[in-house]
């Protein structure tokens, strides 16, 4: 990115708000920051996206820099994708899944290491592990294809129906529509297993059937 | 091995960041042993203290008290790269960047160092960067300009944490395929299930192993005389670092027998088979 911190790509759907992933987020801020002002009214009316690739910035720090773009009249959408119209992004913002039948869901193909974070509306698979220290937040169901062993919270905006399934489950954290999993009654990692809301309790069930029961 | 001819070593040459995340895991004693037991095959080494502000490698090295200019005058414009480099007094194809001492992280930007190293580039076969500790400016200065990434960590639950995190970093970086060293092992410890075994540690980083150093006092002891252990022909870390420092070139060495201490190993020194 020839040493941009962030640097504004035009796609047809729009704006993509590129970041820089070695850089500091206060940086990232105030740059963007300083772009706006330099540019005042030219992006004005632009839909945009802000797409942090490997860029490990929670939701919040991405609302920041969405605001700061809001401020000087552009419009945040999502349907604003980068790389443009290639179905090929490894990293939440998400595409909408293909025609047909089923519900969208990110795609992680990689393992998430201590610090890095994922943040979706949407379904979450992660093809790998998810270490302690790691965090997975998604509006819908987490599926990991590995072990769990980071801080996980399915059905963030208050799906009660939402999910987690692990091939070994064994998280810091587990939490379902705001419902936490008392640090005593963690999963410690039995085999294949999936949590799940029962009332305002979370529960354990073997993921695969036949599969030996599993302490709930 | 002999040193290559000017033209190969262009192609040749590999810039290598040796980092860590958590502090004390060993990133200075590795740098100066991988340094050492490169050049003492012939190679053409640089190695580069990035730890500005709390510099240590030259000491490790025993030569503190050459230092004329230092990577700030380099980047500053104060002084030729050639002139900040510093001679080893044992090996003829090592020299040293130290770091300076009365400036901080910030005294140098990724740019300057990718620009540094690909000046070392030129003229050495290995320019391997010691990184500091943490994950601010002085870990992104010491990653700008490197090819490959070595990640030191030691059995603890929190070096292991901080190199899962450095791991992750150095992916973000596009440093793909970071190798692991494990330093300080005490394999009596890991039998009796009191410390992280090495399985335990690669599990967790789910990374290629590129050597394991024991807890060895002659670290310490050479480390004290400015030498670097990787030249005692009898110390288990020595022989360590030579392994690491081999396949570093390339070259498949098996994983050393850690079992120090065990009756065969003594029986087999005390009768001179090492």
């Amino acid at each position: 990115m020839a040493g941009e911190m962030v640097s504004i790509k035009g796609t047809r759907e729009g704006l993509v708000i590129l970041l820089d992933p070695s850089r500091e987020f206060e940086d990232i801020k105030q740059y963007l920051q300083r772009k706006m002002d330099s540019s005042r009214g030219f992006f004005k009316g632009a839909r945009f996206t802000v797409y942090q690739g490997h860029t490990a910035i929670s939701v919040r720090q991405r609302q920041e820099l969405e605001n700061i773009c809001r401020q000087y009249g552009l419009i945040p959408s999502p349907e604003v994708h980068w790389p443009p119209r290639r179905a090929k992004s490894a990293a939440p913002p998400l595409r909408p899944a293909a025609a047909g039948t089923g519900e969208p869901a990110g795609l992680i193909r990689r393992t998430l290491r201590s610090g890095q974070e994922i943040n979706c509306r949407n379904h979450v698979i992660v093809a790998g592990d998810v270490h302690p220290g790691a965090v997975v937040n998604a509006g819908g169901n987490i599926i990991i294809m590995g072990v769990c062993a980071g801080s996980v919270h399915a059905g963030t905006d208050g799906n009660t129906r939402a999910r987690i399934a692990a091939l070994r489950l064994t998280p810091v954290r587990l939490a379902i529509a705001g419902v936490e999993t008392p640090g005593d009654a963690l999963p410690s990692g039995d085999g294949p297993q999936t949590a799940s809301l029962s009332g305002r309790r979370i529960i354990l069930t073997p993921l695969f059937p036949g599969q030996e029961a599993c302490r709930q | 091995m002999e040193t290559a001819s000017k033209e190969g070593e262009l192609a040749l040459s590999e810039v290598i960041v040796v980092t860590s995340g958590k502090g004390g895991v060993g990133k200075t004693t590795t740098t100066a042993n991988l340094g050492v037991g490169l050049a003492s095959q012939g190679h053409k080494v640089a190695l580069v203290d990035a730890d500005i502000g709390l510099r240590n490698l030259d000491v490790v090295l025993g030569l503190e008290n050459r230092i004329v200019y230092d990577i700030t005058d380099v980047t500053g414009g104060h002084c030729r790269l050639r002139q900040a480099l510093i001679k080893d007094k044992r090996f003829e194809g090592l020299f040293l960047l130290p770091a300076a001492q009365t400036k901080d992280k910030t005294a140098v930007s990724p740019e300057e160092m990718k620009e540094l190293c690909g000046e070392l580039r030129q003229e050495f076969e290995f320019v391997i960067i010691d990184c500091p500790a943490g994950i601010e400016q002085g870990f992104r200065n010491a990653i700008a300009g490197a090819d490959r990434a070595v990640v030191v960590t030691t059995p603890e639950v929190s070096a292991v944490r901080d190199a899962d995190r450095i791991i992750g970093l150095l992916e973000a970086a596009e440093l793909r395929d970071p190798k692991l060293i494990v330093n300080r092992l005490r394999s009596r410890m890991v039998r009796q299930g009191d410390m992280m075994s090495i399985e335990d540690i690669i599990d967790i980083l789910a990374i290629d192993l590129l050597g394991v150093v024991p807890e060895d006092d002659m670290v310490v002891i050479s480390t004290n005389r400015g030498e670097a252990v990787v030249q005692d022909d009898r110390s288990r870390s020595g022989q360590a670092y030579r392994n690491i420092v081999q396949r570093i070139k390339g070259e498949a060495v098996p994983m050393m027998n850690l079992d120090e201490g065990g009756l065969m190993y003594r029986l087999r020194r005390m009768i001179g088979l090492k």
